[in-house]
């Protein structure tokens, strides 16, 4: 049995659920699709009946709305049937599909990791990696953690560390002090911001953060066992256990890609009414360029609404979310400006340094003289499991590579399932 | 409120809650080699959220992204993956 | 001596003639716009297999696997001797494994018939139930990529060049592109589907293919296993078709082909035909119903008007030589085209009858 909605939602944070929420109250059939276990996220991540404050109030709404939620689902495929979409998804051992009249991608972000040497150590994860597993419930027992790479999201991850009894050592900011503190307009032009950084600032009380400064290589032979940082001009080893590094986000925006939709790699292009380039296919959050939580659900409630038919910007909530729409996207740009990667990060990576951890292609496997398609076909890199979803952005930023074409399956999937019922 | 439960892990057994992310039960119990690179490298998770595959493990016979799989008890994993 | 010869085309078959006539003597520019072997031959499985439909067939394949086998690949060929395993499903396949293997043993290659229980200690992973199969020893896999790149590299390391510039028509004694006419002794069409374009009177249809590449399960599969039963479906001309074809890779991977149908240029995944060739192959190895896949992807055989590629002269155009329409069968018989070519231009010995592959022009 194929099920059929009004709007399929693909991606259960804040942008998703806004948007189902919107299309539900509208009067729509309405279905939301997650790969994780709860609603909510990476930023809203939690677990099981420790749902954080600030979700609260829309995640409650969800309960209440009439939309059917399907976690642990991977949409491999999605298909073109003329005036229809039907998205093929595993969820476990099962294949579901699912015809929908519109979808509204909500596909959020994912962290960018940067190679340099002792990268691939197990100890070494992505700050917001480190943060996942931090909100399950990994605890620390005062094991020494250094939280590197850039932006806003190292405090927050820092403070969680603290919480699971961990010790900060650090928090390495790649980008300069002059442009933190580029930070303060938007800090006061948001006063719920601001105090968000002064609660963080308090929990982070004596941990050095350290802008100007970033990881140049790891050392441990089964685990991470210390680090080598630098400024540029300076070096230090810091012992340490784990090592949180991330630098900003990219966009998830294979599917759109996939499904023929307008855009770079920086985002999907969306309208006013956040509908995509292909007719019947709206966008909203971070996948149509990174700018937070507050763009991801003023962006949702309006693809949810645009894609409901309902979708008035001239109504009084239509003004509310345009302008709140404007505000976050404008902080967005704002922070993309003072987080920028600084080059220096472009020269981390040694010949034998991994680059596509899939495959285990190192750097120096990879001719700068090549192409996207000619490195893939050579090296194997992004051919693994990931898709190339860790190696992509890592070979446009090293080498200026142009993002690589999304194909079926659109998630690693099991034999059996890519086997459709017989006609 | 927690619920306890037990699982196999490359024949040893672990304990761990039920419903929490398999990749946290395996970092508790100290597991560190979620996977074996081409090269032979032991990798461990990094993203967290289903996207990097370097948690990936085998679940009663199917392979699946540790992040994203929430424990039950009884659950035999195999670190092949 | 010494002929300066332009090879249009930098697939596999295109940089294997290169490699030889370069060898040999001669002065080679190949012309190659796009990137060289990205063509048929980065979408190929790189089954290097004799194959046994008519005499000829069976002498072209055979040749072609035992000059690969003469070549010392490098590793980033991924080249392995894990010979061919042909399942027979019930006595008649048998009987035909039987056929077979006489076939093959009489060219002196070897090759075995398993009885059910031997095909199952050699493949366990095989469903039960099957009848039988023929094991053919020498046959061989490779990285199609990885060896169009060591034949382009070598060629080029013997003073070959390479020109990125579009051929845009073929002209007597040349080339024409963009920045002007290149004069030769002897132009050669290696371009696959390209082959056309340049030469209408030589129709090069694409057939269309699917492959599939798991995650890896060393130790699952251990030989190119191939359906008897593929005969029969791989050679209807005009029908679509899927067969149970199955590679291990070095990398402990599979690769799961294979389908055919002529679909035009359309790229895109037939979703139905993949489903119907993941069916197959499910149905002769049940455990892969759970292997993760990774990637699918699709490719065109460049296919020809006849049984056979067309390889040597064309008539009525002094100089121009074809080497196309080679189906499924490029990566296997790249050097055997190459040492077919070389006879044509230098009078070298050829192992084959070259009248079997000579052109003979549409008219009209």
């Amino acid at each position: 049995m194929v099920e059929h909605v009004d709007v399929a939602v693909v991606g259960g944070g804040p942008a998703g659920i806004s948007a189902a929420v919107a299309s539900a109250a509208a009067g729509k059939r309405v279905c939301l699709l997650d790969e994780g276990s709860r609603p909510g996220g990476q930023i809203w991540r939690h677990r099981l009946g420790q749902v954080p404050d600030e979700a609260q109030s829309l995640l409650t709404k969800l309960d209440a709305a009439a939309v059917k939620v399907l976690f642990r689902a991977s949409v491999f495929d999605v298909e073109d049937r003329q005036g229809s979409w039907r998205l093929t998804l595993s969820q476990g051992e099962r294949r579901v599909a699912i015809t929908a009249e519109k979808l509204v991608l909500a596909c959020g972000a994912r962290e960018r990791f940067l190679p340099f040497p002792g990268w691939t150590l197990p100890g070494v994860m992505g700050a917001g990696g480190g943060q996942a597993f931090l909100k399950e419930g990994l605890e620390l027992h005062g094991e020494r953690v250094l939280v590197a790479g850039t932006g806003p999201l190292l405090l927050p991850v820092a403070a969680s560390v603290g919480k699971a009894g961990g010790r900060v050592l650090a928090i390495l900011e790649q980008t300069p002090w002059r442009r933190v503190l580029g930070m303060l307009p938007v800090l006061l032009a948001h006063p719920s911001k601001a105090l968000q950084a002064a609660q963080l600032g308090r929990s982070l009380f004596g941990v050095p953060y350290r802008p100007g400064w970033w990881v140049q290589e790891a050392y441990g032979k089964d685990f991470l066992e210390a680090v080598r940082l630098t400024d540029g001009q300076r070096e230090e080893v810091l012992e340490c256990r784990w090592l949180f590094c991330g630098f900003g986000l990219v966009p998830n925006g294979e599917l759109g890609v996939a499904l023929g939709c307008a855009g770079t790699h920086a985002g999907l292009q969306v309208n006013k009414a956040q509908e995509s380039s292909v007719n019947g296919i709206f966008a909203a959050g971070e996948l149509c360029g990174v700018a937070g939580v507050d763009a991801a659900l003023a962006e949702g409630a309006i693809a949810g609404l645009a894609a409901a038919g309902v979708w008035d910007a001239a109504s009084v909530e239509g003004h509310r979310l345009v302008k709140a729409r404007a505000r976050a996207r404008s902080t967005g740009r704002q922070l993309e400006r003072i987080f920028a990667l600084r080059p220096e990060l472009r020269g981390l990576p040694r010949p034998e340094t991994i680059i596509c951890r899939c495959e285990d292609v190192p750097y120096g496997a990879i001719d700068p003289s090549w192409g996207s398609r000619e490195t893939k076909l050579c090296t194997r890199a992004g051919m693994g499991p990931c898709q190339g979803r860790v190696c992509g952005p890592i070979l446009i930023y090293q080498f200026g590579h142009t993002p690589d074409t999304v194909r079926i399956p659109y998630k690693t999937t099991p034999v059996g399932q890519l086997i459709a019922e017989e006609p | 409120m927690a619920d306890h439960c037990i699982i196999r892990v490359d024949g040893q057994l672990v304990a761990a809650t039920s419903g929490e992310s398999l990749a946290v039960a395996l970092l508790r119990a100290g597991h560190f080699r979620f996977r074996e690179s081409c090269s032979g490298q032991a990798r461990a998770p990094v993203c967290g959220m289903g996207t990097c595959y370097e948690c990936q493990v085998r679940v009663n016979g199917t392979w699946v992204r540790a992040c994203l799989e929430p424990v039950r008890a009884g659950l035999e994993v195999h670190t092949d993956g | 001596m010494n002929q300066r010869i332009l090879v249009v085309g930098a697939g596999i078959v295109g940089v294997a003639i290169a490699d030889r006539l370069q060898a040999s003597g001669c002065s080679v520019t190949i012309f190659e716009a796009d990137l060289p072997g990205g063509g048929a031959t980065a979408a190929a499985m790189g089954h290097l297999v004799v194959l046994d439909d008519s005499p000829m067939q069976m002498a072209f394949t055979a040749r072609g696997v035992a000059l690969w086998r003469q070549e010392n690949l490098p590793k980033g060929c991924e080249r392995e001797v894990c010979g061919t395993l042909w399942v027979a499903a019930d006595e008649e396949e048998v009987e035909e494994a039987r056929r077979k293997a006489e076939r093959y043993s009489g060219l002196g290659l070897a090759c075995e018939v398993l009885t059910a229980g031997q095909l199952w200690e050699a493949e366990p992973a095989l469903r039960p139930g099957l009848a039988g199969g023929l094991r053919v020893a020498g046959d061989q896999v490779l990285y199609p990529m990885g060896a169009a790149r060591f034949l382009l590299k070598r060629a080029l390391e013997r003073g070959a060049t390479l020109c990125r510039e579009k051929v845009q028509a073929l002209v007597p004694g040349g080339v024409r592109t963009e920045p002007g006419l290149v004069q030769a002794d002897a132009v050669i069409l290696a371009a696959g589907l390209g082959t056309t374009t340049l030469l209408p009177e030589l129709p090069i249809q694409p057939r269309k293919g699917h492959l599939a590449i798991t995650g890896r399960v060393p130790g699952l599969v251990h030989h190119q296993l191939v359906e008897l039963g593929y005969l029969k479906s791989a050679h209807g001309r005009a029908t679509t078709s899927v067969a149970f074809n199955v590679q291990p890779r070095a990398t402990g991977q599979l690769l799961i082909g294979s389908s055919r149908e002529f679909a035009g240029l359309d790229g895109s995944p037939n979703r139905e035909l993949l489903g119907r060739m993941l069916r197959k192959a499910v149905s002769f190895l049940p455990t892969l119903e759970r292997v993760p896949v990774l990637r699918v992807w699709t490719g065109f055989r460049p296919c020809g008007p006849g049984n056979l590629p067309v390889i040597g002269p064309w008539p009525g155009r002094p100089g121009l030589f074809v080497a196309a329409g080679h189906e499924g069968l490029g990566i296997t018989t790249a050097l055997v085209t190459a040492e077919l070519m070389a006879h044509h231009l230098l009078g070298t010995p050829a192992f084959l009858d070259p009248a079997s592959f000579l052109p003979e022009p549409a008219h009209g």
